[in-house]
């Protein structure tokens, strides 16, 4: 069984952290490239559309990351990052859920690139739910 | 569930981290297992009861049971 002890998690934070700097410097990278091109140069729409997937592609290297990481804890740190995890999910899709109806039935204000929100959203509501899932097992 | 996992571990001097290294958890993992908020796999209430060479039910009992014998 490979579990993070208090050592090997000490390395796994470091590599966790490396791995999430190098994929954020790629993001912002690709995300200037992507905005100045889309918005000086007017692309045709197939430019867009790759500008559009590469953008969001950083986030994978932001998941393998972490599954890296998850995949390296113990099953009870698993069980606070998946409580934690639930937390977000539920948090997050019912706040869209019901702002959608807002939006619908009460005239609610558009919100321009909401879905674009709603993974950065997700990660603060986790990390912040981390804290209080962590701290009922103390 | 019950475990009498602090006073074995106090029986043999050793720390939370100690125990932590043995079983290749973290020391919050066997915190929480120590406070009874969480409650082991099975996997690692047999690695524990081997790491104390005890059978496993005689580290962790059932509250119900542990109640009516009280």
């Amino acid at each position: 069984m490979s579990c993070e002890t208090d050592v090997t998690g000490r390395v796994m934070a470091r590599q966790y952290a490396r791995d999430m700097a190098i994929a954020a410097l790629i993001y912002v990278a690709v995300l200037v490239v992507s905005v100045f091109v889309v918005r000086r140069l007017d692309p045709p729409q197939w430019v867009a559309v790759v500008l559009a997937l590469a953008s969001a592609a950083p986030a994978l290297l932001m998941m393998r990351a972490y599954m890296r990481r998850f995949n390296a804890m113990d099953e009870f740190q698993q069980r606070v990052q998946m409580e934690s995890m639930l937390a977000a999910a539920a948090i997050v899709g019912f706040a869209s859920f019901t702002y959608g109806f807002l939006e619908s039935f009460a005239g609610f204000p558009s919100i321009d690139g909401a879905l674009l929100w709603v993974f950065p959203a997700m990660t603060f509501v986790w990390g912040l739910a981390q804290i209080f899932v962590a701290r009922r097992y103390k | 569930m019950r475990n009498r996992l602090k006073v074995l571990r106090a029986e043999r001097n050793w720390s939370q981290a100690d125990l932590a290294d043995k079983l290749d958890v973290s020391r919050q993992s066997v915190n929480a297992i120590e406070t009874g908020k969480y409650d082991p796999s099975l996997p690692l209430a047999f690695k524990i009861a081997k790491i104390f060479a005890l059978p496993i039910e005689k580290i962790f009992s059932d509250d119900e049971v542990a109640q009516a014998a009280e």
